[in-house]
């Protein structure tokens, strides 16, 4: 344990600090379901690109500013702390996408990808859930059948988030349909606009499309497009939970302290902060906040180099979720009444019901740390 | 970026005192020494002992007898006292030997050092841990004073490994200005707490893998196995804000009261809750005197009660005007 004194981390925070402060849109995301979507986060995202400030952690070869794991999670920080957007339907793309194809893709799906993914040209969208596919995500069942040098492959998915919007997308698939559930599956990068692919935009709780129902219609993907091997799509897969578990969604974690200080600076002016039961709640909330950035910074300095992140690490996402539910539920009480004209925070309270759902039920998130950190029996 | 991970040296620390207090203080002398009536919490050579392996001088200065290391060294020893349930003023003897050290007097500082003098704790109208002769910690939001411990008159007190008491005192024999020692105490009580937190986490887990109903281990039911995941999660954000922390109130930093504010509200919140599920976990017998999980449940109340009411650490979380990165 060690309190950071270095000089050159402090000038790259500062450095950062000014950029942001001359850089982060003054408008707000739209919240049309149009193409203006798209085009909002793309704009944000070459924005940053062009300022250098794209993939912090990624290689220079890919577009990155090959720096380490420290300095993207102060990049996180600045972010927040510059209330900037969030990277929007370029999550799965910097979260998923980029890290699986850094840890398994050849060097050719490397070459094409990154770069496109930090210049805000390509998002990506995840198609690993299935109707009959949730929890149990290896009992998924769209076929991929090789014919030549293609991949033919037929089914449906469900939940992939912002799938009108994407190019691409991250596809779990059954090559082998009589090998053991979590063998004989292939993970393979999904052209979303190939012919027989079929995108059905969900309206979710909030009213908002965020999911999509995705229909694949004998879609013909050439097999240069399998990360990693055919049949071998479980530990492709796996590669891109860890990096879900990592600090790849870090910003995401950290907009919850922004949306503390907005309750208490609420609770503060309309004198609620006196209310005692609210006051506790507020508490509870901004020592949660704090403790989302030490987790943060726990779970890089314990991290051993070049080995995902560890299954004690998912104790990070269960508290997230646990605390957001919370925090937004706590929003909606302290607006009382005013909370029924759609306010923002009725907005973020509803779309929070996802947030013990979606990436692994917060049930599945618990047997993980009972089995694999506890050594509980399944 | 601040390295949260424990050094070697660090790990050493826990490592050695979690060692001498399973062969010197086991549970089974905790009982012992509880059942002796007028007993002291813990005997005075093993008190000694203690001091001699630098348990109560690690952050004291060198001049001032000490080891000259700082909070986050201490946390790694207070994990282990907490998790070992360790009886005595550990925690108010190290406060009151940086009480001395600050308020200038080096050889009181030196002399609880080195387990010549005990200090006990006020709480409320109360004191724990303190005998005639002793000095007596009074702590608040300005700093903290000594005073000499009179007399005092026995109180039957819920936590076996704790003695309560009345006291008369004289006026303070030391006393230092410090905000931050209150800040101190909290990341100390946390470590403690903490510890409580891992221990029962790791009782659980270990009843829940061998204890059988309807055929199977009770840890593959999920209503069990997600108590125990609860308290492991528990463990891993107390532990991640205390050492955060312990750093930044060691520095003496702007955030420093808020993050030991903010990690001592966690430590509680995760204790009370994984002493508490802890019974459940082992059903009837995790209800009876003569198992363990009672004391660990007692021991994180008076944790939780024993600095102020949770209304000042609700303050002091909630006193910065944003969130400072």
């Amino acid at each position: 344990m060690e309190l950071d004194t270095s000089p050159q981390l402090k000038d790259f925070r500062e450095e950062a600090r000014t950029w942001l402060e001359e850089n982060v849109p003054d408008e707000s995301r739209p919240l049309s379901s149009g193409p203006e979507v798209r085009e909002y986060d793309a704009a944000w995202q070459r924005r940053q690109y062009e300022g250098g400030w794209a993939g912090i952690d990624w290689k220079p070869e890919y577009g990155g500013r090959g720096l380490s794991l420290i300095e993207q999670v102060i990049w996180y920080e600045e972010l927040v702390r510059a209330r900037a957007p969030g990277p929007g339907i370029f999550s799965v793309a910097f979260g998923h996408a980029g890290p699986t194809l850094m840890a398994r893709g050849d060097e050719r799906q490397k070459t094409f990808h990154l770069p496109k993914i930090l210049s805000g040209e390509t998002p990506w969208c995840q198609g690993f859930s299935e109707p009959g596919a949730g929890s149990d995500l290896a009992g998924l069942r769209t076929r991929g059948v090789v014919d030549g040098d293609e991949l033919v492959i037929t089914g449906s998915k469900i939940w992939t988030s912002y799938a009108q919007w994407c190019d691409y997308g991250e596809l779990l698939v059954r090559t082998d349909p009589e090998a053991a559930k979590h063998k004989g599956l292939t993970w393979l990068i999904m052209d979303m606009r190939l012919p027989g692919v079929d995108i059905r935009p969900i309206t979710s709780i909030d009213g908002w499309p965020h999911n999509c129902e995705v229909f694949y219609d004998e879609v013909r993907v050439p097999l240069s497009s399998v990360v990693d091997r055919v049949d071998n799509g479980w530990s492709v897969a796996m590669s891109t939970l860890a990096a879900e578990r990592g600090p790849g969604f870090l910003d995401q974690r950290l907009q919850l302290i922004v949306l503390v200080d907005e309750l208490v600076d609420h609770a503060r002016e309309t004198g609620l902060i006196k209310d005692e039961a609210v006051a506790d709640r507020l508490a509870t909330a901004r020592a949660s906040a704090a403790a989302l950035r030490s987790m943060a910074y726990y779970q890089v300095s314990t991290a051993k180099k070049g080995e995902a992140p560890g299954a004690e690490t998912t104790a990070i996402r269960t508290f997230t979720v646990q605390m957001q539910l919370e925090l937004t539920r706590l929003a909606i009480d302290i607006l009382g009444a005013r909370c029924l004209e759609w306010h923002p925070w009725t907005r973020r309270w509803l779309l929070d019901f996802a947030a013990p759902i979606a990436g692994g039920t917060t049930d599945i998130q618990k047997n993980i740390i009972g089995e694999r950190v506890l050594g509980l029996p399944r | 970026m601040t390295n949260l991970a424990p050094s070697q040296e660090q790990q050493g620390i826990a490592a050695a005192s979690a060692t001498f207090l399973a062969e010197q203080l086991p549970l089974t002398r905790v009982r012992e020494l509880a059942a002796v009536p007028g007993g002291d919490a813990v005997d005075d050579a093993t008190w000694r002992r203690c001091a001699d392996l630098g348990w109560l001088a690690l952050s004291l200065s060198e001049d001032a007898g000490g080891l000259g290391l700082g909070l986050a060294e201490e946390v790694m020893l207070f994990q282990q006292l907490g998790r070992r349930l360790a009886p005595g003023p550990f925690r108010s003897s190290v406060l009151g030997a940086r009480v001395a050290a600050r308020g200038g007097d080096a050889a009181l500082a030196t002399a609880i050092g080195e387990g010549r003098r005990r200090v006990g704790m006020r709480l409320g109208e109360l004191v724990i841990d303190a005998r005639p002769g002793d000095l007596l910690l009074e702590l608040d939001e300005t700093g903290g004073r000594l005073h000499d411990v009179e007399t005092t008159e026995r109180v039957e007190g819920v936590d076996p490994g704790t003695r309560f008491a009345k006291a008369t005192t004289g006026a303070p024999v030391v006393r230092c200005d410090d905000v931050l020692l209150v800040a101190r105490a909290r990341v100390l009580l946390a470590a403690e707490l903490l510890g409580i937190t891992e221990a029962v986490r790791d009782m659980s887990a270990d009843y829940a893998r061998t204890r059988v109903q309807f055929g199977k281990a009770i840890g593959a039911f999920q209503a069990v196995k997600h108590r125990c995941a609860d308290m492991a999660v528990a463990a891993y954000v107390t532990r991640a804000q205390l050492f955060q922390a312990a750093l930044l109130v060691e520095a003496g930093t702007a955030q420093a009261d808020f993050h030991a504010a903010s990690a001592y509200l966690l430590a509680v919140q995760g204790a009370k809750r994984s002493t508490a599920d802890n019974i459940q976990n082992h059903g009837g017998i995790g209800y009876t005197w003569e198992h363990d999980a009672h004391l660990y449940l007692k021991r994180a109340l008076l944790l939780e009660h024993l600095l102020e009411t949770s209304r000042a650490t609700h303050r002091a979380v909630l006193a910065p005007a944003r969130h400072e990165f």
